[in-house]
């Protein structure tokens, strides 16, 4: 083992130890670290471009595009107001349906998203049934992360794993689609049984949400039908992306083009919506593993893995399951995605192991490990810093407290249905 | 060829001298009370020795008391519940100003010719702007209404 090789794997610990403490922004450490790998000649301008993984940033940037338009329109707020207005106002059937339209909507869209566009609407019919919100924000984050599962295009370690695996949208939805439903009943069901003395309100409360009538929500018509349309488009072409022979980033970029175009908005407004701060994170860490994976050090862990396991494919993934699982729970699942997807390439060249369960574990194990602690993912954080606004203040062990159970159930059904789907 | 008369015109000679303030320790609730009192939607905030701190006005006041989920999400304001705005406002009536109040404002000197004034007023769009004297002390403010005044002065419209 030469210089590189130590020197590679010191950037790489230095920049992700700066990531986790939060000292420095995670994009600009993560550029900072990438273009080191570069400047000290570990890769090369080329090499460095080429592990940038485009497939995962178009994707990215398209869902951005479309989603950032489409949501002016109020959609999403419509579903949520019309959800309310069905339940007749009762909270526990309100707290089921938003539960699961959190689930649906992070299926489609990414979680921080879609926790963005629920937890407003959560906190209107929390204010109108005088309840206390807190159940329906706690119900939000996990249900984000649960239902993020279940999909390509639900959470960025998916669409980086799908982009490096070749394995496609119809592949993650019979796969992980399935589980990720599982896991969100039972969820729901825990969560009722925790709640449900909380969920209580008045007939005058369940009559103000009667009144209500979702159409108010839609707040341009014309913008409503374009972003079906493009929606529509876009999910069908998820669908068959296989058949097409194309790739999502494809998919996802021809359905933006395609929403500006149909609205005509201005494109410098709609580019900036994109968060090109996390599009930058991605790139940095992409040419920071592409360092590792260069000088060896992504082979070696590959090795070890493989020693450790003795070619025995039930240790193999459901460790990796646990392990992806609890790392996700304190850091960052997007750079740990990162770099365990070399991992597994390499794995599949050395050993006999079947890669498509190491895949699913993978996912499974990092969308839904972020679920255990507040700051486990995104989302968590976000509304926790919502709530936090509004004077409603999630406590980090008042969270752990409910979460790290409900993470350890689903946990275990994901390792039953692992074993039982593609073990044995 | 007629010599056309271009005086400089000062601010000390058109600037509002009574001026709304508000101390810079007090909290919301305190704002309001002057702002109706005075009949104002607009307070400048000074410290006790009558150094400017900053401005606070009716906006930053509404804005506090809307929730900032409403405030993201344009197309929630027809089902909030109608008791939120006396739940908001009773909740934040003992905000500081301190904290409500724009505390990087844009003040002018009454030795500096209105010309300065109006151009601030045409390029930040400030209704008003607060006036300090030689010694950093707040002295009056000028608003759109003086530089109204001065443009219909040069124009010979009497009042």
């Amino acid at each position: 083992m030469n210089t590189a090789f130590y020197l590679s794997l010191a950037i790489f610990v230095v920049t992700y130890a700066i990531i986790i403490s939060e000292k420095i922004h995670r994009t600009v450490i993560a550029l900072a670290g990438a273009v080191l790998m570069i400047a000290l000649g570990i890769l090369s301008q080329e090499q460095a471009i080429e592990a940038i993984d485009f497939n995962t940033l178009g994707l990215l940037i398209g869902m951005m595009v479309v989603v950032s338009i489409a949501k002016q329109s109020g959609m999403f707020q419509y579903v949520a107001i019309w959800a309310s207005k069905i339940s007749r106002g009762k909270p526990l059937i309100i707290f089921c349906l938003l539960s699961f339209i959190t689930a649906l909507f992070s299926a489609f869209l990414d979680n921080v998203t879609t926790v963005l566009l629920i937890i407003p609407v959560t906190f209107v019919i929390a204010n109108q049934l005088k309840i206390h919100p807190k159940p329906f924000l706690i119900a939000a984050i996990l249900l984000a992360n649960i239902g993020g599962v279940a999909t390509l295009i639900g959470d960025p370690p998916n669409i980086m794993i799908g982009s490096a695996s070749g394995l496609g949208f119809n592949a993650f939805l019979f796969n992980l689609g399935p589980i990720s439903l599982i896991v969100a009943i039972v969820t729901i069901g825990l969560l009722l049984l925790t709640y449900r003395k909380k969920l209580i309100t008045s007939p005058e409360a369940r009559a103000a949400i009667m009144k209500f009538d979702p159409k108010e929500a839609i707040t341009d018509k014309k913008l409503l039908i374009k972003s079906l349309v493009v929606l529509g488009v876009v999910i069908v072409g998820f669908f068959i992306h296989g058949t097409l022979h194309l790739e999502g980033a494809t998919i996802a970029l021809f359905g933006a083009a395609l929403m500006l175009l149909l609205t005509m908005h201005d494109p410098e407004h709609s580019l900036r919506e994109v968060e090109w701060t996390t599009i930058f994170f991605f790139t940095g860490l992409f040419i920071l593993v592409g360092g590792l994976e260069e000088v060896g050090v992504i082979h070696k862990i590959a090795d070890l893995f493989v020693a450790t396991i003795h070619n025995n494919p039930v240790s193999g993934t459901i460790g990796l399951l646990w392990m992806s699982a609890i790392v996700s729970a304190v850091i960052d699942n997007i750079p740990f995605v990162a770099t365990m997807i070399p991992i597994i390439q390499n794995i599949g060249q050395m050993s006999s192991l079947p890669l498509t369960p190491l895949w699913w574990a993978l996912a499974l194990g990092a969308d839904i490990g972020g679920n255990a602690t507040l700051i486990g993912a995104s989302a968590n954080v976000i509304v926790a810093g919502m709530a936090a606004k509004e004077d409603k203040k999630i406590g980090f062990f008042e969270y752990l407290k409910i979460a790290v159970p409900m993470t350890l159930v689903a946990l275990i059904l994901c390792t039953v249905y692992m074993y039982f789907r593609y073990l044995v | 060829m007629q010599k056309i008369d271009s005086p400089i015109y000062l601010i000390k000679d058109y600037m509002k001298t009574s001026v709304p303030t508000i101390s810079v320790e007090a909290v919301l609730q305190d704002a309001v009370a002057v702002m109706i009192k005075e009949k104002t939607n607009g307070l400048v905030v000074v410290d006790q020795n009558k150094h400017i701190q900053g401005i606070v006005t009716v906006w930053d006041i509404i804005e506090r008391i809307v929730p900032d989920y409403l405030e993201e999400d344009k197309h929630l304001a027809s089902f909030e519940s109608g008791d939120i705005l006396a739940v908001r406002t009773r909740a934040v009536s003992h905000h500081p100003i301190k904290e409500l109040m724009k505390d990087k404002i844009h003040t002018v000197n009454e030795n500096d010719p209105v010309m300065k004034a109006a151009t601030m007023v045409s390029e930040y769009r400030l209704r008003q702007i607060p006036v300090v004297n030689q010694a950093g002390i707040l002295a009056g403010v000028i608003s759109r209404t003086q530089v109204k005044q001065v443009i219909a002065k040069i124009l010979g419209i009497e009042a």
